[in-house]
């Protein structure tokens, strides 16, 4: 008997934490208890210690004792026979490369003059866009009929409200066609909007036509929001605010995603009133990603990922979703791998950029790479797709060097467009550290918080050593 | 010892299941921001745990 590899040990006042990095169920013990057993485990027992047979079954039952030097392997191996293949069932609708602001932070590279004169000028066609659904509903009938299943359909820019028109033909389109394409069945659409050309008109049709609004803002104040700026340079926060009033006012909720500037992240309770005030019940923190220009700092990455640990402590008191720590909490708590934090990453999404170009992730719009289809192209299958295949593949569970992490199970990685960005030399294999913070630091608060469930006492989470 | 299905469950506060307004993508500067994970089903590993 030995540890798994994968196990892995954190310190909780006088217990510990043990936790299989992969099988997902932390066991507390006291370290008196872990000290008799970690001692019985380097003089290689027989049979079990009598007065521990009880915990050595529940570690050896949740594989942070093996019994075999083959099960590491053949758990990483089960795990991996578990990774999805590529299968489309999210489509991105770029209305327009176009956008109104220029966040200095944009990942799209909205804020770089040079990169802004690369996107397509024209807005989507009512062609293209027509051809577009066709295409997702191909896509969508290359798989098993699964009654189950919730494709989505995700309105994004540049800034999709330059072009309603579309929007507005896109979903009344899929919806005709739900008759004959069963697929169609659950469909959800969404729209990530900087929100200043919402109208009344515009947030009443959103609402009739069932889109979820997600309002792009960066904290409470002008100072939080002084990266959100116009093409001018002018901040609009106020605007924002001003579209938030009507949507209150009209009783059209939404939900908010919120990039955590070093500004935003300074103060918890304007983020919250801000939430309140507007009686959000969804949204997310998202960290800002480095560029080719701008690398982000360890320091912020930490202070954004404890951020919104707290703030989700205070959110779920008061029952409001916040998605970041959401996706991991589900997954922590099912014991069930996390294997992509991004559809793009299992190879389940498609991006058709305005012009009908098709691509896999949003964040290469502007230089089009990894953009080699099209909407009139019939033949398309992810399956057969060496793009779709290897970034189907990027799952932290595929990496050698992500291996011996705790977080391992919930993290999904990054954004690999990030992980390119990080360093010169890297590529989409690469690691997106900033991610690895934020995925260490939410598996530490889950295990010290299932600790305080259990124990009734709160101690400083902190891993060591086996 | 471990969790109970129960006290697994108080991790989660008050927040009920996805609320209909929150957009999938819910970003604008991406950060890996559709989860693959609740967009698609992946299969259930419990039981097969047991057997390796």
């Amino acid at each position: 008997m030995k540890f798994s590899k994968y196990t892995h040990a954190f310190s909780l006042g006088s217990d510990i934490a043990l936790y299989n990095s992969l099988r997902m169920k932390p066991v507390y013990l006291s370290k008196e208890k872990y000290k008799i057993i970690k001692n019985l485990l380097q003089s290689y027992p027989d049979n079990i210690h009598d007065e521990l047979e009880k915990e050595i079954k529940e570690l050896i039952k949740y594989k942070i004792i093996i019994t075999d030097e083959e099960v590491d392997t053949k758990i990483l191996n089960f795990v991996k026979s578990k990774i999805p293949e590529p299968a489309i069932n999210i489509c991105y609708f770029i209305l327009s490369e176009q956008c109104n602001l220029a966040c200095k932070y944009c990942f799209l590279g909205n804020n770089n003059k040079d990169k802004r004169t690369m996107f397509y000028k024209e807005n989507m066609t009512k062609e293209t866009a027509s051809k577009g659904v066709d295409y997702f509903i191909r896509q969508l009938e290359l798989q098993p009929f699964d009654d189950s299943r919730k494709p989505n359909v995700i309105f994004y820019g540049g800034e999709p409200l330059l072009n309603f028109e579309i929007l507005d033909f896109v979903v009344c389109r899929f919806e005709e066609l739900k008759i004959s394409h069963p697929v169609l069945s659950n469909i959800e659409y969404s729209i990530v909007t900087n929100g200043l050309l919402l109208t009344e008109e515009r947030l009443r049709r959103l609402q009739e036509l069932k889109v979820a609004i997600a309002i792009s803002v960066d904290g409470c104040d002008e100072n939080a929001n002084k990266m959100r700026v116009d093409t001018t340079g002018n901040t609009v926060f106020h605007n924002i605010i001003k579209k938030l009033d009507l949507a209150k006012s009209m009783n059209v909720p939404v939900s908010l995603s919120i990039t955590l500037t070093e500004e935003s992240i300074k103060n918890k309770n304007a983020m919250l009133n801000l939430i309140k005030k507007y009686d959000i019940k969804g949204l997310g923190f998202n960290i800002m990603m480095s560029d080719s220009n701008t690398k982000v700092s360890e320091s912020y990455n930490i202070a954004a990922s404890n951020f919104i640990i707290d703030m989700f402590k205070e959110l779920r008191k008061l029952g409001i979703y916040e998605d970041r720590i959401m996706r991991k909490l589900k997954s922590f708590t099912s014991s069930q791998i996390y294997f992509s934090d991004c559809a793009a990453t299992s190879g389940a999404q498609i991006v058709i950029a305005a012009n009908g170009e098709i691509g896999i992730c949003h964040g290469c719009l502007a230089d089009r790479k990894y953009f080699e289809q099209h909407v009139t192209n019939n033949d398309f299958n992810p399956k057969e797709n060496s793009t779709w295949k290897e970034w189907s593949r990027l799952s932290p569970i595929e990496k050698t060097e992500c291996q011996n992490c705790e977080a391992l199970g919930i993290c999904g990685g990054g954004c690999p467009i990030n992980a390119v960005n990080e360093k010169e030399g890297n590529n989409i294999h690469s690691i997106d550290t900033r991610f690895c913070i934020h995925a260490k630091s939410a598996l530490e608060f889950f295990i010290s918080d299932l600790y305080k469930i259990i124990s009734g006492k709160e101690e400083k989470c902190q891993k060591i050593f086996l | 010892m471990s969790a109970t299905i129960n006290q697994y469950a108080e991790l989660f506060g008050n927040v009920k299941d996805e609320v209909t307004a929150m957009a999938k993508c819910a970003c604008v500067s991406c950060n890996s921001c559709t989860c693959s994970c609740s967009c698609r089903a992946i299969p259930e590993m419990d039981i097969e745990w047991e057997i390796i």
